[in-house]
């Protein structure tokens, strides 16, 4: 039965929750350093990570209600490129 | 914001499958999976984090419906010999079913992400396994092994015969086609060597 609970959760966090996929030309762990601090910092933010394996370095971020556009500023700000990865 | 869609989960899970199986792991990537399933790289990682969440998260359904149906009308309180047998005939019948899901689980047990499937395994059917064991023991109706030793008599040879069948020939290159005959005398073999 726990896993029937734990599905049921994820739904409900889903559907809460919105994921933003973000492409970016963060290449290496330590650069993934750099920009952890603001990303972790913020409450909006639950959770975030950097494909580095893939050709996109996709920046993915599940959130509360925060804009594309305040993340793409916040890496560029960092100093990568970031743009959303279009469907 | 963009929606969970389920059939679209259920068809990229049957590509990353098919895909796993056919190359193997190591030329697997987002992009080619995006590319067989004929969705976006982006809706890939709306469903999972990168490419090994999306294997251990294949992994954990393949493994629950196997446990499903391994675990169905079986009773860890039944007799050794009646619970093995439900057990064997389940697990054939997943096998018959879900052949590429049972050669995808194979090939995970022998990469390394072989230690976090084992971690994510399900709890419930580790318990009904080990409780079905124990009891069986004391009860006198099976001998006390190595837990290693006692899968490879109880559960290799199952999955020996299986995998003759998928390959439709023996180890010397004859012909082979399982049945259930064949599975109810290699059992019956089986629960022999295991009765004390």
């Amino acid at each position: 039965m726990n896993w029937i609970n734990q599905i049921a959760c994820n739904l409900i966090n889903t559907a809460k929750m919105e994921v933003l996929i973000l492409k970016t030309n963060i290449r290496y762990k330590k650069q993934v350093k750099t920009v952890a601090p603001l990303l972790d910092g913020r409450d909006n933010i639950s959770r975030w990570n950097i494909d580095l394996e893939d050709i996109d370095k996709v920046l993915r971020i599940e959130s509360n209600d925060i804009e594309l556009t305040e993340i793409v500023q916040l890496i560029q700000d960092a100093g990568f490129h970031c743009e959303e990865l279009a469907d | 914001m963009r929606i969970r869609d389920d059939n679209k989960i259920q068809a990229i899970r049957e590509k990353a499958i098919d895909l796993i199986v056919a190359q193997g792991f190591d030329g697997f990537s987002m992009q080619k999976l995006a590319k067989a399933a004929n969705v976006s790289p982006a809706t890939l990682y709306i469903y999972y984090k990168d490419r090994e969440d999306l294997i251990m998260q294949i992994w954990v359904e393949s493994f629950k419906k196997m446990a499903d149906i391994s675990l169905k009308n079986f009773d860890p309180n039944m007799s050794f010999s009646e619970g093995l047998r439900v057990q064997w005939m389940n697990r054939a019948k997943y096998c018959m079913k879900h052949p590429e899901q049972m050669q995808f689980m194979e090939q995970l047990r022998h990469s390394p992400l072989q230690v976090k499937a084992i971690e994510v395994m399900g709890a419930e059917f580790k318990k009904a396994m080990r409780t079905f064991v124990h009891n069986a023991i004391k009860r006198k109706e099976l001998v006390k092994l190595q837990v290693e030793v006692y899968w490879s008599i109880a559960f290799a040879p199952l999955y020996n015969l299986i995998k003759f069948h998928f390959e439709g020939k023996n180890m010397g290159g004859d012909k082979f086609a399982l049945t259930e005959k064949t599975l109810d005398e290699t059992l019956k073999l089986v629960i022999k060597a295991l009765t004390p």
